[in-house]
């Protein structure tokens, strides 16, 4: 007993209902933007890019879907997502952008290349969706007298510094199990970024014009592997303090900032840091002069 | 309730995102994955496979991903990578799809045929210009247009 009153202090302590709305806010338009932007290989598949084998949600299917009803449901997936960030009836439009997404995210990991940019995106929508993320900084929100701190705004935003957390050690112990400690000692990393460059050379793609200098190098490796390996499985140890969440969450930054410069890997999500907001206090962000009046747009009491 | 809907939804997400920490980790998925990348050893030397467009001067190109697959280059790479493991059949497939592209393509018209090849290199020489690549195999090759196979 004890212990599930210490785990309810703890997990459902009461959290402003603000931040959990610009988390929401952040999520969903950083979403909006990438699905447009990146439409051309997320909606568009008029030209196959590959052998279809489904994952995810398109697991069930035997082959593609027309391209032209997989478009109107990736359409369908950018307004979701538009009202999803704006808070309008989004215990409807919460879940429904969440499907979607998936949706949208499966179906373009089912040509044989299953990438990793997605993955944490898709299951913090879905954390939002299904929480009251939309109590404050909505549409749905207008004209309503603020909410109090509450416990249903605290447990969502500590699942997702957790999602957060667990996804990167997934990312350590798999170096572990295939490689072993070994994998620090630089030259994976190493292979990694030159085999990469390499490849990408052999197809005619861009890639990195540091790599090639880069890997004639052996120092900076095993300090980069140890780091690497450190912050992964590390996330878990570090999130009861905001100093500590603050430096995992910089620090993740920079290796993904890394990981693009030395192989032109993006991973947008993390990269934009809208991935760490909720290991902080964001809705200070509304008090920032830019965002002030978005704020007053939104909430209009 | 809330305790309850708490619990529940942070019990089922993070035991499904969690759960590939008990797969091999290349039993890989999306959206529940084991982040398998950049994890196994690669060595120096490698294998690497390309399209290449070749004009009647015997001058050849490297195909772009978009006219393998799309605009994503690792999907252009796997996509050539899984035709050409699949086999003689599915490698020429994949390659009368990339001639019919360049075809279409006033920028490739100059070319007569595609190969779809794999090289031999060692990766960190190669990128310090102290290594050329070696061909290992053509494994399909086809005409563009009215071109010479």
């Amino acid at each position: 007993m004890r212990v599930l009153r210490f785990l309810d202090s703890q997990f459902l302590a009461p959290a402003p209902a603000e931040r959990l709305a610009t988390v929401r806010v952040l999520t969903g338009a950083f979403a909006v933007i990438y699905l447009i932007a990146r439409a051309n290989v997320l909606g568009d598949f008029r030209v196959q890019p590959g052998r279809f084998v489904g994952v995810g949600l398109a697991s069930p299917l035997s082959g593609p879907v027309p391209a032209e009803l997989q478009l109107a449901v990736f359409a369908l997936c950018v307004v979701s997502g538009v009202l999803f960030t704006i808070g309008l009836r989004y215990r409807i439009t919460g879940p429904v952008f969440a499907f979607l997404l998936l949706w949208v995210t499966s179906y373009r990991n089912s040509w044989g290349m299953v990438f990793h940019t997605d993955n944490l995106l898709v299951v913090h929508v879905i954390a939002l969706a299904f929480s009251d993320a939309a109590a404050e900084l909505s549409l749905d929100a207008r004209g309503k007298t603020p909410v109090d701190d509450a416990g249903r705004f605290g447990w969502p935003l500590r699942l997702l510094m957790a999602l957060t957390a667990l996804a990167y050690l997934l990312a350590g112990i798999a170096k572990l199990k295939i490689a072993g400690l070994s994998w620090t000692d630089g030259e994976v990393l190493r292979d990694h970024i030159a085999y990469d460059a390499l490849r990408k050379s052999q197809i005619g793609s861009l890639y990195s014009p540091l790599a090639g200098h880069l890997v004639q190098l052996d120092w900076p490796f095993p300090v980069l592997s140890w780091l690497t390996i450190l912050l992964e499985l590390g996330g878990l140890f570090v999130l009861w303090s905001l100093p500590l969440r603050a430096a995992w969450a910089a620090g993740l930054w920079s290796f993904h900032l890394g990981v693009l410069i030395s192989m032109v890997i993006a991973f947008p999500y993390p990269l934009s840091g809208v991935a760490f907001a909720a290991l902080f206090p964001c809705e200070k962000l509304w008090r920032l002069r830019p965002f002030r009046a978005i704020r007053e747009a939104i909430v209009r009491r | 309730m809330e305790r309850a809907r708490a619990y529940l939804l942070s019990v089922v997400l993070l035991g499904a995102v969690g759960w590939p920490a008990f797969r091999a980790p290349w039993e890989d998925g999306f959206p529940l994955s084991t982040y398998p990348m950049f994890a196994q050893r690669r060595g120096r030397v490698h294998e690497v496979v390309s399209a290449r467009a070749v004009a009647a001067d015997g001058g050849a190109e490297l195909v772009p991903p978009s006219l393998i697959a799309n605009a994503e280059t690792m999907q252009a790479i796997r996509t050539l990578s899984r035709a050409i493991r699949a086999g003689q059949h599915e490698a020429e497939r994949l390659c009368e799809r990339i001639a019919g592209r360049l075809a279409a393509d006033e920028a490739w018209r100059r070319s007569v045929r595609v190969e779809l090849v794999t090289e031999r290199v060692d990766a960190i020489d190669y990128l310090a210009g102290r290594a050329e690549a070696e061909l290992v195999r053509v494994h399909a090759r086809c005409p563009v247009g009215g071109g010479e196979p």
